[in-house]
């Protein structure tokens, strides 16, 4: 009857180091997705922090449910901090000590979820944590093939304390890639974005404009993940599961500019600056021209978590979802099923994406006239996070742009139209 | 507090009043607190100060600019 003989509270203990460095490899890997050098990299690792995520929140529902734990909030302890650890330093994040970090950790999580299994089997009143593990242990070894050995000990349970408060505990890396496909061309005070329509002259560079900005809402999310400690994991999981979709976006996107610049190239005269973009895209794979300020992913690392939610997924996704109904209902998507399906599931996930910044929205604001406040506080700080990064494109003074725009006459010296982006 | 104070460039930060919607950009990388720190260095040069109405424009100057697929306003 030996192997009946087991502690509750070394169940517990086990579970909970187990939780946490999921939900700590999970960020790793959100850093993994913020600093990946191209869209498809990106996607592959926000897929694993997301993947990883999820399950952390199944053993911590788990753990509730089955053993009366806990539901902690989130936070970085001291041993993994990315900015004490090597992973980011100045600002930057330094992906080969990341990427043994994580191969690390992870070794680390396998090996501990081997060990406990190895004591437990034989304990059947233990089945359900064992099947918990089990579960991990198959995902930790789905997602990274190399583990190689045992990897070191998951650091202890942190007990007590105070129970901590929403707050960003790091700055994240102040500058993302932006994949090789796309080419720092045009000033954004010179040159306005291409806009959508129907004709696919429009379409395709609004698409791949949109690409790099899906990758920025990618890495807006995963930034709010690896900063903010504090919040439920269900806030984790939020983030990480937008940071997917985008950067799947981003992906799709891109690829259905591949797919369509023969159409269009068929359409275009010889002579035509676009169709000069899209052979040398079609056969090199880059050179398509977005803003000089990239996708003023600088406005959302100067931005904070509030800021951020209202900005992206409450002033400009929810609106999206009408948009992209009618999109969908439009002459392009009638021609191009593949576009329309693409459409579609973009809309799918915008109304995931709203709904989630305004649940966070309520979270971190309770009072509707506090929300109403913060609202019209970003309105106001919108152009100033705007001119920080054109500032520096610029090589100018933040408080030079501000005051050539802060005035009656600032719109009306905004360029109009995306004329001139498009040069032989 | 009813102050937000960041840095928005690697040489300038801001302080913006919530109560009177004033930003103040300043020179440096110090953050302030208040607006009556900030206020004497607005009278020698080192600090600007923009009102609501001049915020207000911004925005809507900064507006053709968008983040995802539409912009907010």
């Amino acid at each position: 009857m030996s192997s009946q003989v087991f502690s509750l509270a070394d169940t517990r203990e086990t579970l909970q180091k187990l939780q946490d460095a999921v939900t700590t490899l999970g960020r790793y890997w959100l850093l993994a997705a913020l600093s990946a050098p191209a869209y498809d990299q990106k996607l592959a690792a926000a897929e694993a922090a997301s993947r990883l995520i999820d399950r952390a929140l199944e053993l911590q529902q788990f753990a509730w449910r089955q053993y009366h734990m806990t539901r902690r909030r989130v936070s970085w302890s001291a041993p993994d901090r990315p900015d004490t650890h090597g992973i980011l330093v100045d600002g930057e994040i330094q992906r080969p000590v990341l990427v043994n970090e994580i191969r690390s950790l992870a070794a680390a999580i396998a090996a501990h979820c081997r060990n406990s299994v190895a004591g437990w089997t034989a304990v059947p009143a233990l089945s359900p944590a064992c099947r918990a593990i089990l579960d991990t242990q198959r995902l930790i070894e789905e997602l990274h093939s190399d583990l190689g050995g045992a990897g070191h000990e998951l650091p202890p349970v942190r007990h007590g304390g105070r129970r901590p408060e929403a707050h960003r505990a790091l700055a994240g890396p102040i500058r993302t890639p932006i994949d090789p496909a796309f080419d720092r061309q045009y000033s954004s005070l010179r040159h306005r974005a291409p806009s959508y329509s129907d004709d696919l002259r429009d379409a395709l560079p609004y698409y791949w404009t949109l690409s790099t900005r899906e990758a920025m809402a990618s890495d807006s999310c995963a930034l709010s993940a690896i900063e903010y400690d504090g919040l439920p994991l269900e806030f984790y999981r939020d983030m990480a599961k937008q940071c997917w979709d985008e950067a799947r976006h981003a992906v799709l996107f891109k690829a259905f500019c591949r797919e369509a610049a023969p159409l269009l190239l068929a359409e275009l005269p010889v002579d035509d600056p676009l169709a000069r973009i899209l052979e040398v895209f079609l056969a090199s794979g880059g050179g398509l021209p977005i803003p000089a300020e990239g996708n003023f992913y600088e406005v959302m690392w100067r931005a904070d978590l509030v800021e951020r939610l209202i900005l992206m997924q409450i002033e400009t996704e929810t609106p999206a979802v009408r948009t992209l109904a009618q999109r969908a209902r439009g002459a392009l998507c009638a021609r191009l099923p593949s576009f329309k399906s693409l459409v579609e599931i973009d809309r799918n996930d915008e109304i995931s994406h709203a709904r989630i910044g305004h649940n966070w929205f309520r979270y971190l604001v309770p009072a509707e006239a506090d929300r109403r406040d913060r609202r019209e506080l970003t309105a106001l700080l919108r152009g100033v996070l705007f001119a920080s990064v054109l500032a520096r494109s610029e090589g100018v003074e933040v408080s030079d742009i501000i005051a050539t725009f802060a005035t009656e006459a600032g719109s009306a010296m905004m360029p109009t139209g995306s004329d001139g982006i498009f040069v032989a | 507090m009813s102050t937000l104070s960041r840095s928005i460039s690697d040489k300038q930060t801001m302080l913006f009043d919530k109560d009177t919607r004033t930003l103040y950009v300043i020179d440096g990388s110090t953050l302030y607190k208040s607006a009556a720190e900030v206020e004497p260095l607005v009278a020698s040069g080192a600090a600007m100060k923009f009102n609501k109405t001049q915020l207000r424009s911004l925005q809507d100057a900064f507006s053709a600019i968008v983040l995802l697929g539409a912009s907010p306003t």
